[in-house]
């Protein structure tokens, strides 16, 4: 099957196409060359006048495992039904802060997103999460593997393994787990609350294994360079949400000794002590930091205002906030002596200083990070905003009198704190599509995702211009996805079911010897069960594997 | 699981995963000998017996009103019962993964309401994480870390005969832990519990009527708090028995609450989900503790997980208006038969092996491993994780099973069922 999309207007960073008028041909799932006049065209989309760009990728999103489902219990009041049976499928379900899986996947397909990665994968809840993002219909995904809390992992760090062993550990769960990448959140602070530290800095030793987060932060980033793997370290950093930790999240670069790192949600790591409220912004800081160095890259975490639920690895981190949480709730749990999980619900206001200089501090980083393809577009939903944000986002960032006029609206003394006033840049949609396809692909290693070059996946969005970015981004007129159409004028018209993308890993097996006696001892699951097969994807989880 | 072969006719089954309590435990060895299963590496008589019995069963045969019939016609004799039904029920569900899936897909097709067989105890947990959250851990963690273990109703002992085991405090002095662990009994006690007991450092146990043990964790949260303008009575618990919980609790790193909410169904059963959530939340000031919920059957957990995810609300869940609704008094199962507020009761078993379909006027479908001889119709199923692969949750939430196929016995899984009745009902 041939398909042509006629006369769009391309933004395509990773080829560097940036608005010029092309014609795109589609064979099957894939993106070809023009195949020549010969060849018959079995179908012709006219895209005169929109706007074109490959699909959108969410590097950061938390849409599968245990805590998102203990959030949506949480937030049960506050769920709107949905039916879906325009089609004959009846993939109904519930709008939530965490939307049930087939609206998860419905809200992001018309939003022109095909492709989304969970950054939290806990070791045994792993299963779990791929069971649920196989249900989550229309999009493929991805998971981060949360290392650096287990057990296994801190005692080989302080018996001073050599690195080759800690190198085929952190290999080995990767692939028996089927993710793409190695997450760190709070480094040896989930554990480390579990021996009662209430805080712990990056040089900080852990009461019980004496190693610090630093530490581990720099044995990560060495074996996952050792390993090959395309992301680096996606670091949820140490003290997240206290004010003054932009100095943990700049010593957190540091640790990483020059190997490339990924700062996830980084507005939450970027606060100071300044002013009289002892709350400011050190967005200028981070943004100084990320632009003297290339191996560091950055995901926002904004925040918007309104009700949300902040769902997290970090134990530690959330039972701080368990106080402000609104509604008055919250769940914790110690997960397996490998990590944890906090659910705090919680609503920022506009009127409220700190939550109004948050939503400044995350723009401030957009908007002086240099250069796009080291920033990538979150809201790390749910716990700053939904995804379902992200259009005004990017009107936020596109659109200067917009921005100038939502800073009238919110509390005075944050935008007296803050230097976005000033700030006069304005986003181009080259850069936007940088942020939200060709970053987040290239980060991971995806060949052909995010652009729109031949043997590309053919995942592509059309978009209709208007005045209002908000509007262009949150009404896609055609979304294709594997060369299918999924959305056309904001109707779902196809549910096609995702696949899961992951990394190819070399380990050592021999590692398993060791391994072996570990789970018989200390985990209550035995080594040969804890391995997820990719038939097993295939065939009983639902989602087909695919390597790159 | 992994399969070795020791000569040609016997095979070994290993770290085979056991679907027959909450707590799944995975490192079991099975022989198989003629035609049977047996256990040689584990005594739980649970796990001894069910595997036995199911590696016996007597083949089944599809019937509609008593009479035998094919496959294919029983599908079709559900098939009709489903499209005439104006209110129909899901329930048992004591199913897998795949089961849970397409019994909900039924559900929202046919407009049924769907609940889980013993989904009531575990609401009591589901609803105090929906008001109020909660401190939880997992089995691993207790088995690691935990020095002191409140067990609240020891009745469980009975419904998870390794608990203790798995949790490794039948070995006091656990290398990896500063002191030697205690574990304090409340409730009274069963007989195979007290054996345990005798082995192990009881650093108090108070007999009391379980319904009482919701006040007894309240007076233990004041004298932790050293509060005095609150609940000084002790009633006739032991003084010295609470007073030796409190010093241990003060002296424990991790503490541990064990229950089966099970053992509370009686009218304000919750109340004593919340009293110890209430304590554990005081612990929790200065020092660490959680609670570890126990869940008979993981069909429940496996229920809701599945249910949770793909409509954001657990189970019972109403699709009578289209789209889910979840009302755990007015839609769980035996509210709906008792008040006669359904028309078809569709059954789906599988891991049924200790409970029967309810006996009710209404009409009844039923798919199951055993024989239900009072159905309107019967279609014979397989069993998860000793017929087909299947995946199953846990007691702790956390943990997913992949069950691989022992091949004990042929036969279409609920999952297969339930899709061949779906898409015959669709065309
Ligand atoms: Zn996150």
């Amino acid at each position: 099957m041939l398909t042509v999309i006629k006369g769009g207007t391309i933004y395509d960073p990773a080829n560097g196409i940036d608005g010029e008028v092309r014609d795109l041909y589609i064979n099957n799932d894939r993106l070809i060359h023009c195949p020549g006049t010969e060849k018959h065209v079995d179908h012709i989309i006219d895209a005169h006048g929109m706007i074109v760009m490959a699909g959108g990728i969410d590097i950061h999103s938390h849409i599968g495992g245990g805590k998102a489902n203990i959030a949506r219990m949480m937030m049960m009041d506050n769920s709107v039904p949905e039916r879906l049976n325009e089609l004959d499928v009846h993939h109904s379900g519930c709008k939530h802060t965490v939307p049930s899986t087939l609206i998860t996947g419905k809200e992001y397909a018309r939003l022109g997103y095909t492709l989304c990665f969970e950054p939290a994968v806990v070791p045994s809840n792993a299963r779990q999460a791929h069971l649920e993002m196989a249900d989550t219909p229309l999009l493929d995904t991805g998971g981060y593997l949360v290392l650096g809390n287990d057990d296994y992992f801190l005692k080989l760090l302080a018996e001073k393994s050599d690195s080759q062993k800690l190198r085929d550990y952190v290999a080995w769960m990767l692939n028996a787990t089927q993710c793409i990448a190695i997450k760190a959140v709070n480094p040896g602070g989930i554990s480390a609350f579990k021996f009662n530290q209430r805080k712990l800095d990056v040089d900080e030793p852990h009461s019980h294994f004496g190693i610090t987060p630093g530490q581990i932060v720099r044995s990560l980033t060495t074996a996952i360079s050792d390993i090959g793997l395309s992301h680096p370290l996606h670091t949820h950093c140490s003290n997240l949400g206290i004010p003054g930790n932009f100095e943990s999240t700049l010593n957190t670069i540091n640790a990483a000794d020059g190997k490339p790192i990924h700062l996830a949600h980084v507005q939450f790591h970027s606060y100071g002590t300044q002013g009289k409220r002892k709350f400011s912004s050190a967005a200028l800081e981070i943004a100084q930091a990320v632009n003297s160095d290339p191996s560091v890259s950055v995901d926002v975490g904004h925040v918007m205002f309104g009700q949300t639920v902040t769902i997290s690895a970090d134990t530690m981190a959330q039972f701080r906030t368990k106080d402000f949480a609104s509604p008055n709730k919250s769940t914790f749990m110690d997960i397996e002596c490998e990590a944890g999980c906090g659910v705090v619900p919680f609503k920022y206001r506009s009127k409220d200083f700190v939550n109004a200089l948050q939503w400044a501090i995350g723009l401030e980083l957009f908007l002086t990070i240099d250069n796009p393809w080291q920033v990538f577009l979150t809201t790390d939903h749910p716990n700053g905003a939904s995804f379902t944000t992200y259009p005004h986002l990017i009107r936020l960032l596109m659109d200067r009198n917009f921005r100038n006029d939502m800073l009238s609206t919110i509390h005075r003394g944050a935008v007296e704190m803050s230097v976005i006033k000033d700030i006069s840049r304005e986003y181009s949609l080259y850069e936007i599509a940088v942020l939200t396809r060709a970053g987040p692909a290239r980060s991971l290693g995806l060949k052909d995702r995010g652009h729109l070059g031949a043997s590309a996946i053919a995942d592509v969005v059309l978009y209709r211009p208007d005045e209002n970015w908000d509007t262009v981004f949150r009404h896609p007129v055609l979304v294709i996805k594997g060369g299918q159409t999924i959305v056309k004028d904001g109707e779902i018209i196809h549910i096609p079911r995702g696949r899961t993308l992951r990394q190819r890993v070399d380990f050592d097996s021999g590692i398993e010897k060791d391994l072996k006696p570990h789970f018989e001892m200390s985990r209550t699951t035995r080594l040969s069960n804890f391995k997820i097969s990719d038939d097993e994807m295939a065939n009983s989880v639902g989602s087909d594997v695919v390597y790159y | 699981m992994q399969l070795v072969m020791t000569n040609q006719k016997m095979y070994r089954f290993l770290d085979v995963v056991c679907p027959f309590c909450g707590l799944l435990c995975d490192d079991l060895s099975l022989q198989n000998e003629s035609d049977s299963f047996h256990i040689d590496s584990s005594n739980c008589p649970l796990s001894k017996t069910s595997f036995l019995e199911a590696s016996t069963r007597t083949a089944l045969k599809p019937r509609v009103n008593g009479k035998f019939v094919t496959r294919k016609t029983a599908i079709q004799a559900a098939v009709n019962l489903i499209s005439n039904a104006e209110l129909p029920l899901i329930t048992g569900l004591m199913t897998d993964v795949a089961g849970t899936r397409n019994a909900l897909t039924l559900a929202e097709y046919s407009h049924a309401t769907i609940d889980q067989y013993s989904n009531r105890a575990f609401g009591i947990n589901a609803s105090h994480i929906q008001t109020n959250g909660g401190y939880f851990t997992t089995l691993s963690e207790t088995r690691n870390r935990a020095d002191m273990l409140v067990l609240i109703g020891p009745q469980m002992q009975k419904k998870f005969p390794r608990l203790i085991e798995i949790l490794d405090f039948s070995n006091p002095d656990n290398s990896r832990l500063k002191r030697p662990r205690k574990i304090a009994v409340i409730g009274e006690p069963c007989e195979e519990f007290a054996t345990i007991v005798e082995q192990i450092d009881v650093s108090a146990s108070i007999e009391c009527d379980l319904q009482q043990s919701g006040h007894l964790i309240s007076v233990i949260q004041n004298q932790m708090e050293k509060r005095k303008d609150r609940a000084p009575i002790t009633h006739n618990f032991s003084n010295s028995a609470i007073q030796s919980i409190v010093q241990a609790l003060n002296q424990s790193d991790y503490a541990v609450f064990v229950w089966a909410s099970e053992e509370f169904s009686f009218p304000l059963g919750d109340l004593i989900v919340d009293s110890i959530f209430r304590l554990i939340d005081v612990i929790n000031q200065s020092r660490r503790a959680a609670g570890l919920m126990l869940t008979t059957t993981p069909s429940t957990t496996t229920a809701n997980a599945v249910s949770t995810w793909r409509y954001g609300k657990p189970l019972p869940l109403s699709f009578r208006s289209g789209s889910p609704e979840h009302h755990p008094d007015y839609y769980g199962w035996d509210s709906i038969i008792n008040r006669g507020d359904t028309d078809l009761v569709i059954w789906v078993g599988g891991l049924d092996h200790s409970v029967e379909m309810p006996d009710c006027s209404m009409q009844k479908i039923s798919l199951s491993s055993r024989d239900s001889e009072n159905a309107d119709v019967f279609i014979p199923i397989a069993i998860p994780g000793l017929d087909h692969d299947a995946h199953l949750f846990r007691t702790d939430l956390t943990l997913a099973h992949y069950l691989k196929n022992l091949h004990m016995n042929d036969g279409y899984s609920a999952a297969e069922t339930l899709e061949e009745i779906y898409s015959q009902l669709k065309c």
